[in-house]
């Protein structure tokens, strides 16, 4: 290694400086002068390394072919029988060790590097492999001939020869598993006392030390291996465990020590890799970069160099700049580890990793990309070159720096959101920020960019496409949360009703038209209603009739609940001081001057619009159940609003809708009809005995009187068809003497033909009420029934009760 | 006329801007009148105007650029910030210092003065980028001319930068217009760059029938009196493929034209409404037609070519009088501005809302 013929002074003197680098951006010079010293002598370092790693390989080539005749005979066998027990083996030993402690971790890392400078040093100075009485309880790689194996072994003994003193054998404590494989990682052992007594020549690989058996102890696997290839080890499995890990503070305490070996070529993809997941923007510093820059110079252009440098960019844009295309960064190894380990988990139940472990990361697309993650900060808006004291005075924390909610509290006016606007809406989090954010430039920023977007993406090109319901939907996120449609969007809306063909984003379109604010009912009308008309009337099914009646119900809830109190707040805030418009941000983040509009003007109108938009929907689509509902469902949002949200508005509706609805085949619809009629009802017996009735109401007094009366007499007093009573609507004109002539014989039947017990609608009620209580036959002529309780309670198991609830109301004695 | 109502309808449909009623022709140069307006000097404008002259530009609108400085040292971190980007994307992969002053792409942001009309405009800013060699790859402009602000209902809220209290339009520099040139990559680069450094959105303009025609009402009988009239070229693109002919060019005398549109508006005043357009090119489609016995009314315009100069619908421009420079950025100004501007949506309500 580089760094592992440093004495330990050396080393320490090192990481302090690393350290130093990382965090103390004004020792930046210093540190680098010193770290280039540094480098000078790893340079040199380098060279001797590589030439033992020549040396050795060709050793092991050598060796290679020379086994090559006895593998043959038994490798496939063995290869499928080893990895099986591998797998259950490692589940068992990993078992305890899925929470990973870090402070193991890093002890063992500590181990690993002080260690490896010891024993490099000492294999420095001899090559041969020697074996001497300090290194009882180290371990060494032994070989059998014939056949030819290879085994683990911790040397307990050694025995001089008697006559010149050499050591000629040893005892050994065998890991009592062969393997057919010369590379250390495939070999494998299990813990069965297994002694032996070996000479001195067999011994062809050590000593290694007891850093093994704890590294082994998390992961069997790793085997015993010469120093880099345990620290490449190391690593990988890092990488693997990273997103197990709980807190990887300590791991950050080592980014000097890890960048330092950026160098090794073994090493290098694996420390950039666990780099790119570790690296934060302090991190990322001046003498890093270029460092990183000299190795890609050397070394070309290699995915996991770019990998990592496309993490500095993205942290410091102001000091490096790249582009280029890889499919990915980083290769994915070690499937087996990982496999094994979501073996594990799933056999515990524990499911950390949702996407497989270290899905391959790709290289960020950023052109096609509707919004990113808002980490990327503005170049020239750097604090680390621009008047860093300044911002640091003002207090502004960057975004990226919090990492708790309690932190957001704290430096919440504070708030440093340079990052393009739109990119905060690509969170649940983000995009609560940007609701409550104090940098007012955002909703201003955030519509510049939804207008180009929705005109980009809607405007100009037909049809749905992906990007456009990706769109619509974090706009409907957005405006969910800040309970106001964006004036961008509602222009946008304004503009793109009128060559809306009722089909594209549908459901989007018209829950965004829900959200709309108040506007002037000829605005309102001409931008938004009438392009839903034509619609309506011309070209849409019944399905498309029903959202459009839907849409309307939810605008008008949202209108009578949310926006008519807004619109109180801002123009009183206008009202009493035009200037002072940062008080209005309390209540919206788009603020606006509150025309003088009288809310309950425009609601009404509007109700008017919509119930004849209902019963120019029941002309098209006659007796459409569907209809029916839909636009019964918009009236008894209307009826319940002065029970609700006490607002003295009272509007009928017509007569299309009512004889349809009472007229009907569905009991539902009916509950449904005599409710609002209840509701209307109740609605103004409370306005009366306020005073507050005036003759404006008095047209819808008394058409709702009549409906009263005609509902009455067909559902209750069984005087349907009765004509001659003015107050009736639907049986006035009856011609009397005609009527009578042709309901003569069956008279007493026809008149009770819409009577609660007889209502066709109602008819299979009835049927199932006398069922279930068992009454006698004659109950059904008399209908006496019908004012028992038993069937009070039996309508209501239905939700039919409004029904009784309706004639209770006229029957009591204060009507 | 009722067939010109009908062609104008034809062309309001597809107009991506919001209808304007009225607008004013701009003749010359503009003179120091009003108090918004700030005093230019002479020299400055004609080098600016003549770099422009005699250069084919593809036009871009662009929303206001956040925290866009123009001072001098801003600038010159721009520069090596773009310079950087520019030549990383020169090669793939290879991370560029952008400390080290390196061979490469080269990018220079300079203030370019005698644009800018009003005294509350910032200068445009004009940006070129050179090869290692020296060698012209792009030019760029970025310019607001006698433009209406964007920022209008938020632009009073009181906000805190580097300590001082500023207007919220103050963080914003608006320069709605970008003039382009060159490589279509090195645009894209560079456009993509302002994206993430100044949080704006680019969109290219694109003339509909109906802006061509303003234009060509505006500016079809404005001479230069130096020298013989210029004849007036309007292109017609037919809509239907493979009849073997795409494109009429029709060619009208500047006496004819200049006949056409004193008959059209008499009064000879600066501010010409809607209507007036509509029944010039209503004229002119008429005269066609009845000659050649073809529908001109259903056919779209895809080009002019004036006396001060050419104007294709894809949005390209070239401008040959040095003199009008200021006349037709002005209105391109405007345009892009329409492009940007979503608040005249809701009010452009035929019915006056009721107040």
């Amino acid at each position: 290694m580089n760094g592992s013929i440093l004495t330990n002074e050396e080393f320490n003197e090192q990481v302090e400086n690393f350290e130093a680098n990382g965090t103390i951006a004004k020792k930046r010079k210093a540190g680098r002068r010193k770290s280039n010293a540094d480098e000078d002598e790893e340079i040199n370092s380098l060279d001797l390394e590589e030439e033992e790693e020549i040396e050795r390989r060709m050793e092991r080539e050598i060796q290679r072919q020379m086994d090559e005749d006895m593998r043959r005979v038994d490798t496939e066998d063995e290869m499928v029988e080893e990895s099986d027990d591998e797998s259950e083996e490692m589940n068992d030993k990993t078992r305890e060790d899925t929470v990973v402690r870090m402070e193991d971790v890093e002890e063992e890392r500590r181990d690993v590097t002080e260690e490896s400078v010891n024993e490099q040093k000492k294999e420095k100075k001899k090559f041969k492999l020697e074996i001497n009485k300090k290194q009882v309880g180290k371990y060494f790689a032994v070989f059998w001939e014939k056949p030819k194996t290879y085994y683990w072994g911790k040397l307990l003994k050694v025995f001089r020869d008697e006559v010149d003193g050499k050591i000629e054998q040893a005892e050994f404590k065998f890991w009592d598993k062969k393997s057919t494989s010369e590379d250390a990682v495939y070999w494998d052992w299990q813990t069965k006392e297994d002694i032996d007594i070996v000479t001195v020549e067999n011994c062809f690989w050590g000593p290694s030390t007891a850093v093994l058996t704890s590294v082994g102890r998390a992961k069997s696997y790793f085997g015993f291996a010469e120093e880099k290839e345990i620290k490449c080890l190391l690593l990988r499995w890092l990488i693997i465990v990273y997103d197990l890990l709980t807190s990887k503070t300590k791991l950050h305490c080592l980014y000097g020590i890890l960048f330092h070996y950026i160098g090794s070529d073994i090493l290098c993809p694996s420390i950039c890799q666990l780099l790119f997941l570790l690296t934060r923007k302090n991190e990322v510093t001046h003498y890093r970069i270029s460092k990183l820059l000299e190795l890609q110079k050397r070394v070309g252009i290699v995915p996991h160099i770019c990998g990592l440098l496309s993490v500095y960019r993205m942290y410091q844009p102001s000091l490096i700049s790249m582009s280029g295309n890889f499919k990915t960064f980083f290769k994915k190894q070690d499937r087996a580890w990982e496999q094994s380990i979501l073996r594990m988990q799933q056999r515990h139940g524990i499911n950390v990793f949702s996407e497989g472990i270290n899905p391959m990361i790709p290289m960020p697309k950023v052109e096609r990309k509707l919004m990113h993650q808002p980490l990327v900060t503005m170049a020239h808006n750097d604090t680390q070159n621009m008047q860093p004291l300044a911002d640091h005075l003002l207090g502004k924390v960057p975004i990226y720096q919090i990492t708790s909610f309690q932190e957001l509290l704290d430096h919440f006016g504070q708030l440093d959101l340079d990052c393009q606007a739109f990119t905060l809406l690509s969170s649940t989090t983000f995009r609560h920020l940007v609701a409550i954010a104090c940098d007012r430039t955002m909703p201003l920023r955030l519509s510049f960019w939804l207008h180009h977007c929705l005109n980009e993406e809607l405007m100009l090109t037909g049809g749905e496409s992906k990007r456009g319901i990706e769109l619509l939907h974090i706009i409907l996120q957005l405006s969910d949360l800040i309970q106001e449609c964006l004036p961008v969007c509602e222009a946008f809306l304004f503009r793109y009703l009128c060559t809306w063909n009722g089909k594209d984003y549908c459901s989007y379109i018209l829950k965004l038209l829900t959200r709309i604010r108040i506007f002037p009912y000829s605005v309102l009308h001409d931008l938004v209603l009438s392009p839903l008309h034509k619609l309506f009337v011309f070209s849409s099914n019944v399905y498309l009739k029903c959202s459009i009646i839907n849409t309307m119900t939810e605008m008008l809830c949202n209108y009578l609940s949310l926006e008519t109190s807004k619109h109180e707040v801002l123009s009183k805030l206008s009202a009493l001081d035009a200037s002072d418009i940062t008080e209005q941000f309390r209540h919206t983040l788009y603020p606006h001057n509150a025309a003088q509009l009288d809310p309950e003007v425009i609601i009404r109108k509007l109700i008017v619009f919509v119930g004849e938009l209902c019963a120019e929907g029941l002309r098209l689509e006659p007796n459409n159940l569907l209809l029916i509902h839909y636009a019964l469902q918009f009236h008894l949002q209307v009826s319940s609003t002065f029970e609700i949200h006490a607002k003295p508005i009272v509007v009928a509706p017509t007569l299309s809708l009512v004889s349809a609805a009472l007229f009907t085949l569905s009991s539902p619809c009916i509950s449904v009809l005599l409710e609002i009629l209840c509701n209307h009802r109740i609605a103004l017996t409370k306005l009366k005995e306020e005073g507050s009735l005036t003759l404006a109401y008095q047209e819808e007094i008394d058409l709702l009187n009549q409906y009263f009366v005609d509902v009455y007499d067909s559902i209750w007093r069984r005087r349907a068809f009765k004509s001659g009573n003015d107050n009736s609507i639907f049986y006035k004109n009856l011609d009397s003497g005609d009527m009578d002539e042709m309901l003569s014989h069956t008279a007493f039947l026809s008149r009770r033909m819409f009577c609660l017990d007889r209502h066709p609608a109602f008819a299979l009620t009835t049927r199932q009420y006398i069922e279930t209580f068992d009454l006698p036959l004659e109950s059904i002529f008399n209908a006496k029934f019908v004012l028992e309780e038993n069937y009070a309670e039996f309508l209501k198991s239905r939700c039919l009760h409004k029904v009784l609830n309706f004639i209770i109301a006229l029957r009591s004695p204060s009507n | 006329m009722e067939s010109v109502k009908k062609t104008v309808s034809k062309y309001k449909c597809n107009t991506p801007f919001p209808s304007t009623r009225q607008r004013t022709v701009r003749r010359e140069q503009p003179v120091n009148r009003s108090i918004r307006r700030r005093t230019i000097s002479a020299k400055d404008t004609d080098r600016t105007c003549m770099d422009i002259t005699r250069k084919t530009w593809q036009i871009y609108s662009c929303s206001p650029l956040y925290h866009f400085d123009s001072d001098k040292s801003s600038l010159k971190r721009y520069s090596r910030l773009l310079s950087a980007t520019l030549t990383a994307h020169g090669r793939r992969g290879m991370g560029i210092s952008t400390d080290e002053q390196e061979t490469g792409t080269k990018a220079v942001f300079t203030v370019a003065m005698g644009l800018a009309v009003l005294s509350d405009e910032p200068d445009a800013i004009k940006l070129t980028i050179n090869t290692n060699e020296g060698k012209s790859v792009a030019e760029f402009y970025f310019c607001s001319v006698e433009a209406e602000p964007v920022i209008k209902d938020m632009a009073e809220i009181p906000v805190k930068r580097k300590g001082r209290k500023q207007r919220l339009a103050d963080q914003f520099t608006t320069l709605p217009l970008f003039l382009c040139k060159g490589n279509l990559t090195t645009r894209k680069h560079v456009f993509n760059w302002l994206k993430t450094e100044f949080d704006c959105n680019i969109r290219k303009i694109e003339f509909s029938c109906l802006s061509l025609t303003w234009m060509l009402a505006m500016w079809a009988n404005i001479s230069l009196k130096q020298k013989k009239s210029k004849s007036t070229k309007i292109s017609w693109k037919i809509p239907v493929p493979d009849i073997g002919i795409n494109t009429i060019e029709t060619s009208f005398t500047a006496e004819s034209i200049s006949k056409l549109w004193t008959n059209v508006h008499p009064s000879g005043s600066d501010l010409i409404s809607v209507e007036e357009v509509e029944n010039f090119i209503g004229g002119i489609e008429d005269h066609l037609t009845q000659h050649f016995k073809i529908k001109f009314q259903m056919l779209p315009i895809t080009s002019l070519n004036l006396e001060i100069g050419l104007f294709h619908n894809e949005g390209k421009i070239k401008v040959l009088s040095m003199r009008h420079v200021h006349t037709v950025l002005t209105h391109l100004s405007c345009l892009a501005i329409e492009q940007l501007d979503w608040t005249q949506y809701s009010t452009s309500s035929d019915t006056t809302p009721t107040t």
